[in-house]
Formats: structure tokens, C-alpha cells, sequence
């Protein structure tokens, strides 16, 4: 029957604040997704059964597992921890229930963290007590738990969910799909077929048996040594026998190091095809960052700057914001100043009142200006009023004396002590840059207002994306220094792959010396029948005979088993790959297994003219070792009865995969849950992409969470709400 | 895992079963009656290993089967 | 007097501020160095302006203490903002208080030398006391705690 995770909540755990009602996830048969942004508690949530399993959980800045009391404050919710007085304590645990057939289980992990100074991040300012796993136990027809006390039943319990020996298959973040299924070592298919076979037993059996014919055979030679028709020919032969079988078994010796060696290189090769990989993408993923970065300095100082001149438009002539206000300092100015004319042109008219001049006071000095005057002089016309005047006429005189006015003025010097007219009218003239545009000043405070917010956005948005670079090379897990460039990972590479190339050739000669002195054994040995004695007790000469025989058919037994199951899963890795693929393009190649010279198992796709394929993209990598872990568990001589928990990584898949994927996945287990964030939309009403929305629409998938975070909060403040979108 | 199994499994070596003229493998047990000798020491192997019986333990068992010291 | 004379009497003058205005001047004019947590301007004498036009608009004017207790800032008025026409605009809002400050426009033309010193004098104490009185509410609401932590600080006040 199988075990079906019914919810999973969890109470104060990292980013999931609240009690366990609070944050619940219930999950059913069939394929289950949860949505979650980075950050937004995905890896999270996959922390829990790391707990649940192994008291443990993956510190997401080092990717390393630690125990639960050595990071117990990392975990507390930074909210509950910032609610939390001295002297006050908070808990924190996972809660998950899950059903078999018979019963339904809930089983509780939990810590209580009491508060005991100040610096809330500090370990020492709390004291931790991990609390006792509760388990609860019912049958389908009670309502209420019942706890379960005893803790031998209480680890069973837990166990079950999903077996150990199974748990690699069943259970695993993105990265880990790779170490499952590692083509460079040896043992990563046969631990799959010691799983899947009872291979074990015959290796026992292979065991037993060789030594039943070694035995036999000293039986035998006894025998022989105590007939008195035994001689010095039967004894030589023994001797070369004896003497080939040690050099057999040296050249075995010789053949297994020399496989070890090649497993070592090929290992090493695919290390490095893997760090190479991950080492072009490192270096993209620098470059942009560079370039991000650089843009986002760029900008920083461009608005860091602009607010700085904010107050240089108070005196800036082409703002001139200082004005602000003084409109009625314009009209006050100008009332004045035409008060202060009249009375000092009036000054001058009593001073001379004889003066011819006296009615011109009135108009500034040049106007109008003299060019004028001199037109409405020759064309005996006022253009100001538009009347003839004519030569003679009182106009035409006026107009005259008008022009030859400024030749007068340095006779009026002395009506006034000192003559301010200029001072006055040059302050109005000068001035005018700064109350020109008083009306339009709001205008131009809110235009910069307007200037740097669109400036504070555009920064804003460059150091999002700059987050978002720098959280994908994070999330890239490099085996071996960072600092290995790529010409030292070629140079690596090519000495992997001469040192494979040199053992594969020793491998090759010692299988022909080996396989020329199993023959060679052979021969002797029946040399050695033929010159035993003829009345050696039957018994004796049957047991040598069957023992021989025995072990050599264990052994073909064995290797049976295993190449059948190998083939079997051969099978079933092609099926699921097809049905990963069948959306994709690469349709027409099959999976093919093949030993290597090491006697490891090699996994390649051949295209449908024979050809290996090498290398292609990483989704396409990601699917082959998908495809196998799937026959693994297809190939389980019982219906796989646990749940998929994954944390898929559908972005190194791309789109064509990831339908193939959910499908595949749904034929293969009872019931999965896949984590992922590449359906991810923030700016969508559902928070999905156009490929999540054509996901949650297939009948098969039966449940869509999404996770989001409040990214505008403060990181004291910031908690995961999770929106059922099915 | 089913001794029955691996008995089967193990005779069905085509030069062994031709050699020990092995018939009706498929209804072959580890249980006496035996077809014959051999698989007689076959079936006391499997079923004694399955006891946890020692080598030595087991080895006796097969020397009697053989009428031999 | 010409014009000329008369303007460059004014231009000439420094004006001065209470000692007990510096640290206020210290964190709201950076003179090019010193940042601090509110907006600044630069070079003092903006925000000397600045101060003496806030003190026009909210009608604070206070009297300097003796000129011991007082400083200038070294820079005399026709050199504010040398390159634009700043200070006229300046004098133009000075002109139209001439009631306030006690003289008419008219009567300074038949004034003494002397005479006219007098004026300037009392223009520069225009001047000085409506800064300080700006000075002063400035001060005031930064010890208080009260100002505006926004690079619009000076433009919002400025408005109300």
C-alpha cells in the first residue's frame, strides 16, 4: 500500500511564521507543485523531511548538512525570534501527516529556543531543547489521534514513509539527481541493481562455492598423496596447476587495480565535464554580474548626484526656485518704481520750469528711439497714434524736440543730488531670470520630483536583477576550487583521458594473458585427471567435479542476474526517457547501457543512425539521469509505493522537457510534490508564466501552491504566504 | 528471496544442465527428493547459507552427501 | 552718487550671524565637504539667503547680538552667485520693503554722503535679522528633532 503525504506545515520555520495551522500545506495522490520564487521558502520546505529523516537540515549559505541544535537559531523565523522577549520562549518545528492504507500518521519534530540576550542573530543568545518526536496514530474510521509512545515504533513509523535504501530515488534537490545517477562511477548502477536484485545473495553463493571446490580440490590432492600409485608427473602437475593459479590470481590482483585506475580517470573526466560546464556558466553568469553591476554603479551615482543638486535649483537662473513666492514682489517693484519716476521727473520739471522739454519727462529716455523718430520726422506722420503730422504743424515740432532731447539730458545733472533712475531700472531689468518663471516653478518642483523617482525606479529595478544574478551563481554548486580556470580543466581533462585510454590498453592485455591462463589451467587440469591414480574413492573425484562445475554456474549465475537486470533497466529507462523527450525535439535516439573496459556501466543516447551523442544541453543531462532513476524504480519487482519529493530544476530542463517531465513523473509515482520556481511570474495576477499556466490546466496535476515572500518588507518582517492556485 | 529461485536460476546453465542432464528445472526445489547429486550439494548449499550455517559447517554436509571423509 | 557708487556701497557689505547659529550652518551648508544626515547647500551664503528670504516670508525677524558674538562668512554680497543676477533680484525684494526699513526711494537722492551710509547700514541690518530669524526656526527644529529628512526639505518648507 502505498504512503501518500497527506500535509506538511510548519510553525516558525524560516520564512514560515505562525503556528502549524498557519502554514499547512495538504497535498493528495497524483502530482502535487508547489511555486516558490527564490527565497520564498522552497528549499525550505524540502528542510523539513530533511529534518523528519535525518535531524538535520541543508544551511543554504554553504550547502552543507548540520544538526538541527547546532543551527537552531538560523531556523527560528526571524519574525517569531523578533517577538520574542528575553526571558520568553518560541517554538519551532515541522509537522507532517501522511496515510498507507491501513492508518493515518502525524508526526511532530519540533525545538523550544528561550530568549537570553539582546543580539536576536547571536546562538549564545539562546538556549535550545529539542523536544521529543511525537508521533499520533489513527485508523481511517476514528477522527482523533492517538499518540504513540514507544520509540522503537515511533522510528518505524517515520522510517516508512519513504525507506532508506529508496530514499535516494524518492527524495531529492536538483543537484542531487546528479550525484544519484553518476555515469563515472561504478557503483551507481550496481548499487541500483543490488537494490533492485538479491544479487547479494549470490555473490554469497559465488563465494561459497569457489571455496567448496578449493577445499575439494586439497581433499582431492590428500587423497591422491596418500594412494600409493601417486608419482612424480601427477605431483608436477600439481605444482604448474598451483603455480598458474597464482599467477592467475596475481594478474586478477593486477586487473582490478588497473580498473580501478580507469574508474578513477573516467570519474575524474566527468567531474570535470561537469565542473566545465558549470564553470562557462560561472564565468556568464560573472560577466553579466559585471556588467549589471557596473550599470547599476552607474546609475547609483547618476541619482546619488542628481539628488544632491536638488537645492542648487533654489539659485539656478533656470529654475530659480528662490523666487518661489515673491509674485507680488514684481508688481510691488513696479508700482514703485513708477511712483519714484514720477517724482523724480517732477523734481526736474520744477527746476526747469521754463522748459521747453518739461512735457517729455514723462517718457523714458529712449522712447521712442531716436531711428523712430527720425522715420516719423521724414514721413510727417506719428506712427504712435497714427496721425498725419506734418512739416509746420504743432505735432511735427513736438517730434522734433523729442529727438533732439538726449542731446539735453547732461544739463539736468544737477536737479538731483544723486540720480538713482538707473540703479532702479537696472535691478528690474537684470532680475528678470528670477521672477520670469515664478508661475511655472511648482511645475518644475514637481518635474524633479517626477526626474527622481523615475531615476530611484530605474535603480531599484537594475539592483533586482543584480539580486537575481548573483542568486543564480549561488545556487551553482562547484566540485573543486573556484579559482580553476578553464585551461587548467582542459589540461586536467586531456590527462583524465590519457590516463583512461592507458588503462583500458593494460586492461585489454591482462584480460588476454588472464583468459590465456584460465585456458591454460584448464588443460592442466585434466592433465592432472588423467594422471591421478585410478583408485581414488569416487566420492572424492565426484566433489571435485560437482564443486567445479558448481562454481563456475554460480558465477554465470550471478552475472546473469545482473546483466538481465541491467537490460531490464535498460528498458525502462528508454520508456520513461521517451516519454520525458516526447514533447522535445530529440525524438528518434534510444538509451543505450554499456559496460566500460572497467566493467562499469556506461549510459549513453544513441541517435537513430547509430551515433553516440555527446555532450548536449544540460536539461538533455538532466533527463537521461531522470530516466534511470525512474527505471530504478520501475524496475522494483513491487509497484513503487512512496512518494516523489524533488526539487526540480526545470530551468536546465527548458519547457519542452518539463511537460514530459510532470507526466513521466505522474505515471511513475503513487504521489509526488516538486518544488520549483521557474513557473514563477511576479508580475502575473496567477504569479505564473505562461508554462505554469499550461501545467495547472493537465488533469493529472492535482494540486498548485505558491509561495511568495513580501520582498518590500524588511527581512524582520518578512514571511511566506502560500496562495492555493488548485 | 526464494531459494527455489536461485536453484533455477543457477541450474539453468546450458552446460551444466547438459552435464548433469538436468530435466524439468522449473519444478525443481531445494527440497529433498533430489534430482540428483548435484543438485543435491546445490540445494544444501543455498538452504544451509540461508541457516547461517558456517562454511565448515556446511562443507561437512556436502562431504556426506559424497560418502567422504 | 551715481548709480554705480550706491550699488557697489551695498554690494560690498558682508553680512553677519549669531555664533550660536554655526553648528546649524555646519550640518545645512557643506561648503563643498562636510555631508550630513539632512540636505544641504553649499557654499554658506546659500544657505544665508535662503535663511534671510524664510525669515522675509514667515515675518521672524530678530535682532543680532553684539557684533563680538557675531561672525561673516567672509564673502561680501556682490560676490553671491557672481556669475547670474542673483543679487539684484535680492535688492529688488529689499527695495520694496523701503517702508519697513525707513526710507523712500525719492528722499535718498537728496541725501548726504553720510546720509546714505546710514541707509546701506540699515539694509544690511534688514538683511541680517530676518536671516537670523531664519536662522534661528532652523535651528530651532533641528534641535528639536523636527526637520525634514527628505532631499525636498528645503524646497517643502520653503512652500508652506
Amino acid at each position: 500500500m502505498a504512503s501518500i503525504i497527506n500535509s506538511i506545515s510548519f510553525k516558525n520555520f524560516f520564512n514560515y511564521y505562525g503556528d502549524y495551522y498557519d502554514t499547512r500545506y495538504e497535498f493528495e495522490e497524483g502530482v502535487n507543485i508547489v511555486v516558490a520564487d527564490n527565497g520564498a521558502g522552497k528549499s525550505k520546505f524540502f528542510n523539513a523531511f530533511i529534518w523528519l529523516f535525518y535531524d538535520q537540515i541543508l544551511d543554504s549559505d554553504d550547502k552543507i548538512k548540520k544538526n538541527i541544535k547546532d543551527v537552531a537559531v538560523k531556523i527560528i523565523s526571524d519574525k517569531a525570534k523578533n517577538e520574542t522577549s528575553i526571558g520568553d520562549n518560541v517554538d519551532t518545528g515541522i509537522q507532517i501527516e501522511y496515510s498507507t492504507g491501513r492508518f493515518k500518521y502525524q508526526i511532530t519534530k519540533s525545538f523550544t529556543a528561550t530568549r537570553l540576550s539582546q543580539k536576536i542573530t547571536d546562538f549564545n543568545s539562546w538556549q535550545i531543547t529539542i523536544n521529543d518526536v511525537q508521533v499520533n496514530r489513527t485508523d481511517h474510521i476514528l477522527p482523533k489521534y492517538t499518540p504513540v509512545y514507544d520509540a522503537d515504533e515511533k522510528a518505524t513509523i517515520i522510517k516508512q514513509l519513504i525507506l532508506p535504501t529508496l530514499r535516494q530515488y524518492s527524495f531529492f534537490q536538483g543537484e542531487e539527481v546528479d550525484s544519484i545517477i553518476d555515469f563515472g562511477k561504478k557503483s551507481s548502477i550496481e548499487e541500483a541493481v543490488r537494490t533492485l536484485t538479491d544479487i547479494s545473495k549470490y555473490e554469497e553463493l559465488v563465494a561459497l562455492t569457489k571455496e567448496f571446490k578449493d577445499k575439494a580440490e586439497k581433499d582431492l590432492n590428500k587423497q591422491t598423496k596418500a594412494n600409493s600409485d601417486h608419482n612424480d608427473r601427477l605431483d608436477k602437475a600439481i605444482q604448474v596447476k598451483q603455480h598458474l593459479e597464482q599467477t592467475l590470481s596475481n594478474e586478477e590482483l593486477r586487473l582490478g587495480e588497473y580498473e580501478k585506475l580507469y574508474d578513477d580517470a573516467e570519474q575524474e573526466k566527468n567531474d570535470l565535464e561537469q565542473n566545465f560546464s558549470n564553470a562557462e556558466k560561472r564565468n556568464e553568469l560573472d560577466n553579466k554580474i559585471k556588467e549589471k553591476n557596473k550599470k547599476t554603479n552607474e546609475v547609483a551615482e547618476e541619482y546619488t548626484n542628481f539628488l544632491e543638486t536638488i537645492n542648487n535649483r533654489f539659485f539656478d537662473g533656470s529654475f530659480s526656485w528662490i523666487s518661489l513666492g515673491f509674485d507680488n514682489v514684481v508688481e510691488d517693484f513696479q508700482a514703485k518704481i513708477q511712483h519714484y519716476r514720477e517724482l523724480h521727473f517732477e523734481k526736474k520739471t520744477l527746476k526747469n520750469i521754463n522748459d521747453p522739454n518739461k512735457h517729455f519727462h514723462f517718457l523714458p529716455i529712449d522712447s521712442p528711439d531716436t531711428v523712430s523718430l527720425k522715420n516719423m520726422i521724414d514721413h510727417e506722420h506719428c506712427y504712435i497714434c497714427n496721425r498725419p503730422a506734418l512739416k509746420g504743424s504743432d505735432e511735427y515740432d513736438y517730434i522734433v524736440k523729442l529727438k533732439n532731447r538726449p542731446t539735453d539730458i547732461k544739463n539736468d545733472a544737477d536737479y538731483v543730488k544723486n540720480n538713482f533712475s538707473n540703479f532702479f531700472g537696472e535691478l528690474q531689468m537684470n532680475a528678470q531670470p528670477f521672477y520670469n518663471k515664478i508661475s511655472s516653478i511648482e511645475d518644475s518642483i514637481l518635474k524633479t520630483r517626477e526626474r527622481e523617482d523615475a531615476l530611484n525606479d530605474r535603480l531599484t529595478k537594475l539592483k533586482k536583477e543584480l539580486k537575481s544574478l548573483k542568486d543564480q551563481r549561488k545556487d551553482l554548486l562547484i566540485s573543486g576550487s573556484d579559482g580553476e580556470d578553464s585551461m587548467t580543466i582542459i589540461n586536467r581533462y586531456k590527462g583524465a583521458i590519457r590516463r583512461i585510454a592507458d588503462a583500458s590498453y593494460q586492461i585489454e592485455k591482462l584480460r588476454e594473458s588472464i583468459k590465456k591462463l584460465k585456458s591454460t589451467i584448464v588443460t592442466t587440469e585434466k592433465e592432472i585427471h588423467d594422471l591421478r591414480p585410478s583408485n581414488i574413492p569416487a566420492g572424492y573425484l565426484l566433489n571435485y567435479e560437482i564443486s567445479t562445475d558448481l562454481a563456475l554456474a554460480t558465477e554465470r549465475a550471478k552475472n546473469r542476474v545482473f546483466d538481465n537486470m541491467v537490460n531490464l533497466l535498460e528498458k525502462y529507462a528508454n520508456e520513461h526517457f521517451q516519454s520525458l523527450i516526447k514533447y522535445n525535439d530529440l525524438a528518434g535516439g534510444i538509451l543505450k547501457f554499456e559496460k566500460s573496459p572497467s566493467g562499469s556501466i556506461l549510459f549513453n543516447y544513441i541517435d537513430s543512425s547509430g551515433n553516440i551523442v555527446h555532450g548536449s544541453s544540460e536539461g538533455f543531462q538532466r533527463m537521461k539521469k531522470f530516466s534511470v532513476v525512474m527505471a530504478v524504480i520501475s524496475a522494483n519487482t513491487t509497484k513503487y509505493n512512496y512518494p516523489l519529493l524533488a526539487d526540480a530544476p526545470l530551468s536546465a530542463f527548458g519547457s519542452a522537457f518539463t511537460e514530459g517531465f510532470f507526466e513521466a513523473v505522474g505515471e511513475v509515482f503513487p504521489q509526488s510534490i516538486i518544488l520549483v520556481n521557474d513557473l514563477y511570474e511576479n508580475d502575473d495576477d496567477m504569479k505564473l508564466n505562461e508554462l505554469g499556466k499550461k501545467i495547472i490546466k493537465k488533469d493529472f496535476i492535482k494540486r498548485v501552491y505558491i509561495n511568495q515572500i513580501d520582498k518590500n518588507r524588511e527581512q524582520i518582517d518578512r514571511t511566506t504566504d502560500k496562495i492555493k492556485l488548485k | 528471496m526464494d531459494r527455489n529461485q536461485v536453484l533455477r536460476e543457477i541450474l539453468s546453465d546450458e552446460e551444466f544442465c547438459q552435464k548433469y542432464d538436468i530435466k524439468d528445472r522449473e519444478n525443481l526445489t531445494t527440497n529433498a527428493p533430489y534430482y540428483n547429486k548435484a543438485v543435491e550439494v546445490l540445494s544444501v548449499i543455498i538452504n544451509e547459507n540461508d541457516n547461517n550455517l558456517s562454511d565448515s559447517q556446511i562443507y561437512k554436509k556436502i562431504k556426506n552427501i559424497h560418502n567422504i571423509g | 552718487m551715481t548709480s554705480q557708487e550706491f550699488k557697489s556701497q551695498i554690494l560690498v557689505k558682508r553680512p553677519r550671524y549669531a555664533n550660536s547659529r554655526i553648528p546649524a550652518i555646519d550640518i545645512l551648508a557643506n561648503k563643498g565637504s562636510r555631508k550630513s544626515e539632512y540636505s544641504q547647500f553649499g557654499p554658506i551664503y546659500e544657505l544665508y539667503i535662503y535663511a534671510f528670504l524664510l525669515g522675509l516670508k514667515r515675518q521672524i525677524r530678530l535682532p543680532l547680538p553684539p557684533r563680538e558674538l557675531t561672525s561673516d562668512f567672509g564673502l561680501e554680497i556682490g560676490r553671491w552667485k557672481r556669475d547670474s543676477t542673483l543679487t539684484d533680484f535680492l535688492l529688488m525684494i529689499i527695495f520694496t520693503k523701503n517702508d519697513e526699513i525707513g526710507f523712500d526711494w525719492n528722499e535718498l537722492e537728496d541725501m548726504e554722503a553720510t546720509e546714505i551710509t546710514g541707509i546701506v547700514f540699515k539694509v544690511v541690518t534688514f538683511i541680517e535679522e530676518y536671516a537670523n530669524g531664519g536662522l534661528e526656526y532652523l535651528h530651532g527644529l533641528l534641535d528639536k528633532g523636527e526637520l525634514d529628512n527628505s532631499h525636498y526639505m528645503f524646497i517643502d518648507m520653503y512652500k508652506r
